[in-house]
């Protein structure tokens, strides 16, 4: 028999179907996915901190982390601002369409094998918060095993913020600091939260670093300027994680395209910690 | 004890493979070019003094250009359904008269299309490969292979490796199962002969010390000899196309309202949209930064992680390029430098 | 030639040191026998490495829109009387500002080894200098002396004789002729890349909202990005070769472009690149314009 008669494809999608769809902000939406094929809704599982390739046949892929709980079984949610040619076609779909799905692609968090047992503070920017949520949701399910949680959050405005139901319980539940903030200029009226950019409210939450691990996503520039705060504070480099987004295509460490540096995205990361990124040259 | 193939009776086994249902593979002329073709007769098959290299690899052959990965069509309520494309029936192939620096790019090309996840549409392709490559009698003005760590007569990726030798001969040497399957199946065009006759195998002195080029690309991420080298470059994908070891590659889906296809296509870092987003930001915005890539992807990622050069020393990027950029030269100068 | 590349490397010397450039663009050594590639230098004292002879084939106009070389400042570019052809034509179009660049024109006897075809039949050995009228690209600097007389401004019969035998083909053989070449396209887009004229910051080919042309390089592909390529260049392709001379796939591709500005000739009596002031034709509509196509 040859070697390779037992081969699969592997860039063939899971067929899955638009169960929900949810409009996070303008431009923003979410898609809840339930796997079509039974056995396959069974037992999925992924870590938290993995992405994967989402498509609609006829237009193509494109890469989103996975944005729902690790504890949550058949089904995902990913979340994405429209850009292009593939957010838009994601756009059209209506409940009860069919899209593919691949992965679950890339390193995970270490939740199991490190932050387990310790302080967690999650730091999230605008859609950034999108692969911090799929942590927080299984930190959240699994709340006994995690001493301290700090949610951090920021927007540019208040209408702009993702996961707004969400927010609203984080900052009901006891035994979470919440903060949210939005940019100077972006508080509407009543606005009850902080108002400032999320490095400077980090900086005045001032979260303490005493056996606790950061875990922070947002567009470049933010993670840019919130790492030095964070460094400030205390948090040793080896204890901040953020994940890192680079164009995709096969998601599978074949295509070329998404390294920085000797690391490709899709399978050494997206996960890095901030030791880590120093390493890597400034090509993202 | 050694195996012996004249010069006519390797054309008598191509013509004995074409009739048997090989795809056979050779380099044939297509106008003023030499090319691998999927040659339809014999005679289409140069003889080993007419070329030194084709232009391109013969990559295409078991990494096409444009490949179907899945077919889909749009069924009852626009539900889509797909199916993977079945290569069972793709015919076995052999690449005959190729040089030893484009074999040697195949175990060079499994290493990334079997990373973790193994590329079933390379494999299936490779595995019904054959590969008669003929060493070099004489280097060509551009070759390195020396250089990048082989030899006009490097065995790597060969099934069966001839050596020309007197009275229009070849020695056989068979270096693998599917070699040896080969000199049985077509076991009547070789001969035995008690000893290996003296052959005619090119001589070709390094240019650089290749273990020279990591250690300064380890520190040099931001040397601005990287925009000295690289500002006459137009960013097209001609040397990328014909190396034997660029295997980058886009995804695209291609159809209409009732279906389609999702498409595996030749891509190069030296484009401009490779690595850019969707929200418009480009990690490499420039040429020298894509360049740079090029050059840090073959000689040092890939040798980080699969303990490969991803580079055979062609030297058919320098030779296709429109601007005559000469990777050889860019490695001597490196060599040359304090890491 | 020798007196030329002297002259060429002290005016280049010269520029860069006067800070009157801060890049100049000509010609090097090449690093494949028979060959020169382009040559891009910051500082006088490489000017030495300029050389000038037969295989000075590039069009280097090319690199007066690549921002890797523009940003740097003033250009100074090498062109023959083939590219300052290509020059004219991004001056028309608004790519190139006149001051930003300083042109030194090479009198040219011809190219290649054996002599280019194109070459044979060149009417602009020697590029206009500053005392050229307001119809002709006044280069900065002229070099050199051509040996050879200006070509004669043939009949289209001569200068279109390889345009004309595909013409005459059936349609069925035209047909399969441009299937064969086409299906040897790798969609490199090293003719796209080597054209002065190509300029998009965002080509035809790569909007995906709707993906207008397949990126795909299989034949129906390739066929629509040459022919789309040919009608976005008809009355701008000066015909300097240079998209044909990079194939890798030897593919005849100034056969489109030529029959292009063959068409472009008849209809709007108009050749690219050769007038600066020049409303482009595909740009202009004249009501003395033919209209006899409309039915």
């Amino acid at each position: 028999m040859s070697m390779t008669a037992t081969l699969t494809n592997i860039y063939a999608p899971y067929l899955m179907t638009v169960d929900e769809i949810i409009d996070e902000a303008p431009g923003i939406r979410t898609l809840k996915l339930a796997f079509q094929d039974e056995a396959v809704r069974k037992d999925f599982a992924f870590r938290a901190g993995q992405f994967g390739l989402y498509s609609v046949f006829g237009a193509g892929e494109c890469v989103f982390c996975i944005a729902s709980g690790a504890t949550r079984k058949g089904y995902l949610e990913c979340s994405f601002q429209k850009v292009g040619r593939v957010t838009n076609a994601l756009r059209d779909v209506e409940v009860g369409d069919t899209v593919g799905f691949r992965g679950p692609y890339g390193n995970h968090f270490p939740l199991d094998e490190k932050i387990k047992g310790h302080n967690v503070v999650f730091i999230g920017m605008g859609i950034g918060l999108a692969p911090v949520r799929s942590v927080i949701w299984t930190c959240l399910d699994e709340r006994k095993q995690y001493k301290d949680v700090t949610i951090i959050y920021g927007a540019r405005s208040a209408d702009l913020m993702v996961y707004k139901r969400e927010l609203a319980e984080w900052a009901k539940t006891p035994g979470i600091k919440f903060v949210k903030t939005v940019d100077p200029g972006g508080n509407p009226p009543g606005w009850d939260g902080e108002v400032g950019f999320v490095p400077t409210i980090v900086e005045r939450a001032a979260p303490s670093p005493e056996d606790a691990y950061a875990i922070l996503c947002g567009p470049p520039i933010g993670i840019k300027f919130t790492l030095p705060v964070l460094l400030k504070l205390g948090f040793p480099p080896e204890r901040i994680y953020t994940t890192l987004e680079n164009r995709m295509k096969c998601g599978i460490g074949k295509c070329g395209r998404c390294n920085v540096g000797g690391k490709y995205v899709c399978k050494e990361g997206p996960v890095f910690t901030a030791a880590e990124m120093k390493e890597l040259p400034a090509e993202y | 004890m050694a195996t012996i193939i004249t010069a006519e009776n390797l054309k008598q086994l191509a013509r004995e493979m074409l009739k048997a249902g090989y795809r056979v593979i050779a380099p044939a002329k297509q106008a003023d070019l030499v090319v691998f073709k999927a040659i339809k007769d014999a005679q289409e098959m140069l003889p080993e003094s007419e070329y030194i290299l084709p232009q391109a690899s013969f990559k295409e052959f078991v990494f096409p250009r444009c490949e179907c990965i899945l077919r889909y069509r749009f069924g009852e309520g626009g539900k889509p359904v797909f199916e993977s494309p079945n290569l069972d029936g793709e015919p076995p192939q052999a690449v005959i008269g190729c040089r030893p620096c484009d074999a040697a790019s195949l175990p060079i090309l499994d290493k990334i299309f079997g990373w973790d996840y193994v590329d079933p549409f390379y494999f299936k392709r490779r595995e019904k490969t054959a590969v008669i490559s003929v060493a070099c009698s004489r280097a060509g003005e551009g070759c390195f292979c020396t250089s990048a760590g082989y030899a006009p007569d490097s065995t790597a990726g060969s099934d069966i490796l001839l050596k020309k030798c007197a009275g229009g001969k070849y020695a056989a040497e068979v270096l693998s199962d599917k070699g040896r399957q080969l000199a049985e199946k077509f076991g009547s065009l070789f001969e035995k002969v008690e000893a290996t006759p003296p052959v005619e195998v090119a001589g070709l002195n390094p240019a650089f010390d290749v273990e020279k080029i990591k250690p300064w690309l380890d520190k040099h991420f931001d040397d601005p000899l990287w925009l000295e080298i690289a500002a006459r470059c137009m960013g097209c994908g001609t040397c990328a196309y014909g190396c034997p070891t660029c295997h980058c590659f886009d995804m695209v889906d291609e159809g209409d309202l009732a279906g389609g296809c999702r498409l595996k296509n030749w891509d190069t870092c030296s484009s401009a949209l490779f690595t850019k987003h969707g929200s418009g930001h480009n990690p490499r915005s420039s040429q020298e930064q894509r360049y740079r890539q090029r050059v840090l992807h073959k000689f040092k990622y890939y040798l980080e992680k699969f303990g490969l050069r991803a580079c055979v020393g062609c030297g058919r990027c320098t030779a296709r390029c429109p601007v005559n950029l000469d990777l050889r030269g860019v490695l001597q100068t490196i060599a040359g430098k304090q890491a | 030639m020798a007196e030329a590349v002297e002259e060429l490397r002290a005016l280049a010397r010269d520029l860069l040191a006067k800070g009157t450039v801060q890049v100049f663009v000509g010609y090097g050594k090449g690093a494949s026998p028979g060959r020169t590639a382009p040559l891009i230098i910051t500082s006088a004292d490489r000017a030495a490495e300029l050389v000038w002879d037969k295989h000075c084939l590039n069009n280097l106009a090319v690199y007066l829109t690549r921002s890797e070389v523009t940003k740097r400042g003033k250009v100074g570019i090498v062109v023959k009387g083939c590219d300052a052809r290509a020059v004219t034509g991004l001056l028309q179009e608004g790519q190139v500002a006149r001051e930003n660049v300083v042109i030194v024109g090479m009198s040219c006897d011809g190219m290649g080894e054996p002599l280019l075809e194109a070459c044979g039949r060149c009417d602009v050995h020697t590029p206009a200098g500053k005392d050229a009228d307001a119809h002709h690209l006044a280069c900065d600097y002229v070099i050199g002396k051509a040996a050879v007389p200006d070509a004669q401004k043939e009949d289209e019969g001569a200068e279109y004789a390889d345009v004309a035998r595909i013409e005459a083909l059936p349609l069925a053989e035209r047909w399969a002729f441009w299937q064969e070449q086409f299906g040897r396209c790798v969609r490199c887009y090293a003719c796209r890349q080597v054209c002065p004229l190509c300029y998009c910051k965002r080509c035809a080919v790569e909007k995906n909202e709707p993906q207008w042309l397949a990126t795909s390089a299989h034949t129906a592909g390739n066929f629509a990005w040459h022919v789309i390529r040919a009608m976005h260049l008809a009355g701008r392709c000066v015909g300097c070769g240079a998209c044909e001379r990079a194939c890798p796939q030897h593919i005849p591709l100034s056969l489109l472009n030529k029959k292009m500005a063959k068409a472009v000739l008849q209809h709007f009596k108009y050749r690219a690149g050769n007038d600066p002031t020049a409303a482009p034709a595909v740009k202009t509509f004249e009501l003395s314009d033919e209209n006899d196509y409309f039915r």
